[in-house]
Order: C-alpha cells, then sequence, then structure tokens
C-alpha cells in the first residue's frame, strides 16, 4: 500500500492536534520544500512541546535533517510555516536569526567538532564567541559539561584522536554548552557502540529534565527512541504518516509503523529505489 | 543554408552566451562574496589572533619555498644576465638588472604564483573540508558567521603576508645575484651595489613591485577562500576547488600582471 495513502489512516494513531499547540515550542505548519527540483518535504505539519523531547523517524533521505535545518533557519520553505517560540524562523533578519540560534543547541551527525582545536577548546568554543565570562570560569564550565558526558579526562585531546562515539559524546557536551532552549539531535545514535549508545541516550533524557530544554531527535533507532522521548513522528516520502507516544507506538498495528519498528523489509516503505524489473535488466545486454 | 547547420549554429551561440553568462555571475557572486568580506572585516579584526594565526600558517609556513625559489631565480638571472651584459661591456651593471628585475616583476608575479600553490591551496582545501565536515554550518548553529570567523581572517592574513613574501623573495634573489655575480665570476662588489643603489628607484620601482604583491595577495586570497566556501561538500568537490584555486589564481596573477605593468609605465612614455 503506497504511504501517501495511508497517511490520514496512521494519523488517527494519535494526532498531532492533541500536542496543546499553546505549549509548543515549535511548529510547522504545511510546510514544502524542494531541493531545485527534487521535492523533500511534502506538506509537513508538526509540533514539538516545550521540555519534551520529540523524535522524528524515517528511513535514509527521507527529510528528516531537513526538518531540523528549516527549524534552525539554514533553509527556507517553499511553502508553509516555520515557528520557534511563536517566531516566523524564515522571516527573521540576520541579526534576530543569529539571536534566535544563541539558545539553540545542535549535534550533527558526524560530530561537526573544530578539527583544529582540542575537545576543551570545541565546548570552550561558543562559550568564548557569545560571553564575556572570565576564562576561570569557562574552564570550570567546559569541564562540568565534560564530566557530563564522561570524557572530562579527554579534555586536552584532538578531534582526531576521538574514537566515533567520543566525538560525538563531545559534540552533544558543545551543544549544550550555553543551556540551550532548544537542542536539536541528528542522528545521535549512530555507529555508537552498544554502551556508548544506552549513555547517549540516558543523557538526551536527563538533560532534558535537568536543564528543562526542548529537544528533537532525528534517528533510525527505534528501540534506543521508545526509551527515551516522549512523542514520536514517523516521516515518509516527505510526509508524516504517523505519530503517537512510545506507548502508542509499542501497541499500534499500522503497517507502517510495524514495519519501521520490527525492521521488515516488506512493508509500505520501498527498499528498493524505484527501478526497472529487475529480470529486465539482468536481459537487457543480452538482448 | 540547411536546417541542420543552423540548429549547429544555435547551438554554439547558446553554449558561448551560457559560458558569458555563467561568467559574469561568477563575478558577480564573488563580488558580493568580497562585500561580505569587508562588511565583516571589523569583526575579525576584533579577534585579531585569528588573522595572526592565518599569517603564520600562510605566510611563515611558505618561507622555505619562497625563499629557496628567490634564492635560484636571482642566481640563475645573475647567470644569464652577464652573458648578456658582456657583450656590451656593461657587466658592471649586473647588480642593477638582478635588482630590477627581481622587484618590478619576477618577485610579485613568482612569489604570487608559489603563494597560490603553497597557501591557496592550502586555504582551499581547509575551508573546503571544514565545509564537508559541516564545521561551517556547525558555527552557522552556534550563530558565528562563517564569513567572520573563518574567511576574513584567511582573506587578510593572505593580502599581509604577500608583500613581506615578496620582499624577501627579492632579498634572497639580489642575494643569489650577488654570489653568482662577485663571489662566483668576480665583478666588483662596490661596482654590484652602487650601480644597484644609484638605478633602483624606490618610486616607481620598488613601490610599484610592493602594489602588485597587495593585488596578487587580495586575488589570490579571494579566490582561495572563494573556492572553499563555494566547494562541493564530497572529496572529489574539495579536490577540483583546489585544483582551481591553482589554475584561475595562476591565470589571475599574469592577467592582472600585465594590467598593472602597463599602468605603471605609462608614465614613463611607454
Amino acid at each position: 500500500m503506497p504511504v501517501a495513502a495511508t497517511a490520514d489512516k496512521h494519523a488517527t494513531l494519535s494526532p498531532t492536534r492533541r500536542l496543546d499547540p499553546a505549549a509548543a515550542a515549535i511548529e510547522l505548519n504545511d510546510v514544502w520544500f524542494a531541493y531545485d527540483r527534487r521535492q523533500v518535504l511534502r506538506g509537513i505539519t508538526m509540533t514539538v512541546p516545550r521540555g519534551k523531547i520529540v523524535a522524528i523517524m524515517g528511513g535514509s533521505g527521507c527529510g528528516k535533517t531537513t526538518i531540523l535545518r528549516l527549524i534552525g533557519g539554514q533553509l527556507k520553505p517553499k511553502k508553509g510555516e516555520v515557528l520557534v517560540g511563536g517566531q516566523s524562523v524564515p522571516d527573521l533578519e540576520p541579526d534576530a536569526l543569529y539571536a534566535l540560534r544563541r539558545k539553540f543547541g545542535m549535534l550533527f551527525q558526524f560530530g561537526a567538532l573544530f578539527t583544529d582545536m582540542t575537545v576543551f577548546e570545541n565546548i570552550a568554543f561558543p562559550m568564548r564567541e557569545h560571553t564575556d565570562l572570565p576564562e576561570s570560569m569557562i574552564r570550570d564550565l567546559v569541564l562540568m559539561k565534560l564530566d557530563a558526558v564522561g570524557l572530562r579526562g579527554a579534555a586536552q585531546l584532538m578531534p582526531s584522536e576521538l574514537s566515533g562515539g567520543m566525538g560525538r559524546r563531545v559534540a552533544l557536551a558543545r551543544a549544550i554548552a550555553l543551556d540551550p532552549m532548544l537542542v536539536m539531535y541528528d542522528e545521535p545514535f549512530a555507529g555508537l557502540d552498544p554502551i556508548s549508545l544506552a549513555v547517549v541516550g540516558q543523557l538526551i533524557r536527563r538533560l532534558n529534565d535537568a536543564l528543562g530544554i526542548t529537544s528533537i531527535v532525528v534517528t533510525h533507532d527505534v528501540y534506543e527512541s521508545l526509551k527515551i522521548v516522549d512523542y514520536l513522528y514517523f516521516v515518509s516520502d516527505g510526509r508524516i504518516v504517523a505519530s503517537g507516544t512510545p506507548d502508542e507506538v509499542r501497541a499500534s498495528s499500522d503497517p507502517f509503523v510495524r514495519q519501521f519498528v520490527d525492521g521488515q523489509p516488506d512493508g509500505p516503505v520501498r527498499f528498493h529505489y524505484p527501478a526497472p524489473p529487475y529480470h529486465k535488466a539482468l536481459l537487457a545486454d543480452v538482448q | 543554408m540547411s536546417s541542420n547547420t543552423v540548429s549547429d549554429l544555435t547551438q554554439a551561440l547558446r553554449r558561448i552566451g551560457g559560458t558569458v553568462t555563467g561568467g559574469v555571475e561568477r563575478l558577480g557572486y564573488m563580488a558580493r562574496f568580497l562585500g561580505a568580506i569587508l562588511w565583516q572585516t571589523p569583526m575579525a579584526l576584533r579577534r585579531l589572533h585569528l588573522t595572526v594565526r592565518e599569517i603564520y600558517f600562510s605566510g611563515v609556513l611558505s618561507l622555505v619555498i619562497i625563499l629557496m625559489s628567490g634564492l635560484f631565480v636571482g642566481m640563475v638571472l645573475a647567470l644569464q644576465g652577464y652573458e648578456v651584459l658582456r657583450r656590451y661591456g656593461a657587466q658592471e651593471q649586473l647588480g642593477l638588472v638582478v635588482a630590477l628585475s627581481l622587484v618590478r616583476e619576477l618577485a610579485p608575479v613568482i612569489g604570487g604564483l608559489l603563494f597560490a600553490s603553497r597557501a591557496g591551496s592550502a586555504i582551499t582545501a581547509e575551508i573546503g573540508l571544514m565545509k564537508a565536515t559541516e564545521q561551517l554550518s556547525a558555527m552557522e548553529m552556534m550563530a558565528v558567521d562563517p564569513i567572520a570567523r573563518v574567511i576574513a581572517p584567511r582573506f587578510w592574513a593572505g593580502i599581509i603576508s604577500m608583500p613581506l613574501l615578496v620582499a624577501l623573495f627579492s632579498a634572497l634573489g639580489i642575494f643569489g645575484g650577488y654570489l653568482i655575480g662577485v663571489r662566483m665570476i668576480g665583478i666588483d662588489a662596490g661596482a654590484f651595489w652602487g650601480q644597484m643603489q644609484a638605478g633602483v628607484k624606490f618610486w616607481p620601482d620598488i613601490t610599484n613591485g610592493i602594489i602588485k604583491s597587495i593585488v596578487f595577495g587580495a586575488a589570490v586570497s579571494l579566490i582561495a577562500v572563494l573556492e572553499g566556501y563555494d566547494a562541493k561538500p564530497t572529496a572529489e568537490g574539495v579536490s577540483s576547488a583546489t585544483t582551481r584555486t591553482v589554475v584561475i589564481s595562476s591565470l589571475a596573477i599574469l592577467a592582472l600582471d600585465f594590467v598593472l605593468t602597463a599602468f605603471m609605465f605609462r608614465g614613463v612614455g611607454l
């Protein structure tokens, strides 16, 4: 069954409107976006309530990271609204956009640590750029952030000396360096060993609760996400095809959700990129 | 005229038009990019340590290649110059010929080409890799403008480094000429230095050389930072951008050299 056809049906799983828009930190209303001629988002509507962790899930290339870039103002939608704290992000002037971004933290998929700086300097970077704190206080704050991710002992290492998991944890420490109101995590669990994965998952939950921040987690990892998030959106083919709380997702019999949660190869989501029939392709040379 | 010929002609004209429009668009983009760098310069200069650091990477680390090249170019100039001057019995003028050739022309041009190959390519590769690894995006999301933090310091470092490197190129070149002319061939040292002192004028000779080196430094730095910033965020994209920096910078230096030389010598009746 095509995903688009099931979208309305899946929306009954746990509709977006159930989340209170008055408490929303972020709202996307009918957002459309295309890279040149490639349509990526087709009418995304979603709400992220203040103080909650919301996961955006979906297959590779379905537009999850694009949603984060739209919220961060790095991309502008072709159509629709992107509101952060009631402000329309695409309409902000550069100064206002930069002022808004100071309240954001973002964990990039591959860390995006500055390779010419030590771990310590990477985390001190936003503090030095945006505050007039004395160096002694910056040092204490950096060590606190590093301690939170278990890497205080790695302060003087260069990013090239870190493993993938350590790099991700340092990037996480940098993302929360200025105690942001919103943290966006782009694939925080990708490539982590089971221990690091559980630690990072718990860290995201603890930081969210301790600092009272709002978090958006873009991920493929259903198992880990269901343990830590408050709400999930499933994106496919540029549309929200299902959404719900972790309990609703676990109990769902929706084919898309089941395929994704159970990792089934067959279902509404195609594994193969559109192509002519396999036998025709194989016989093309013979003919 | 057959319809095929008309079609070929139309396609050829379309291709030429596309190339010209593309070139003009690129120039416009470059001008806007330069405007953004200049706009962010006060912000960049507030973090002077970044520019100083880039002067180290672009300037100090280019010293070896610049000094060695200067020395050898000076020595070759002395050998070639002596051979020609001897025919006219003017070998005493060797110091003047070496100094003028270097200060007016060879030091800015060869220094510029070496700077483009050594520092320009490194700048493009570094910025391109920062883009490919999302470091520039991360900076933007931290509300730090990459133009102010990454681009402007590298641009100004190039402009500051070039005249200093060119001056050192000239100095080592003249020393190389001295080694060959005076020490090896046996020209009188007093004549070598005396002719040079009498013949090389601060204006126009040295000043024109300095102007050229500043213009070449600005051109190479702008091309290097633009190509890095605009590189496709892939291994192939960064590699192509690095190559483009060296090729475009080299051609720009040679073309600008002709234009500047034509203007500079207008005043001496040429």
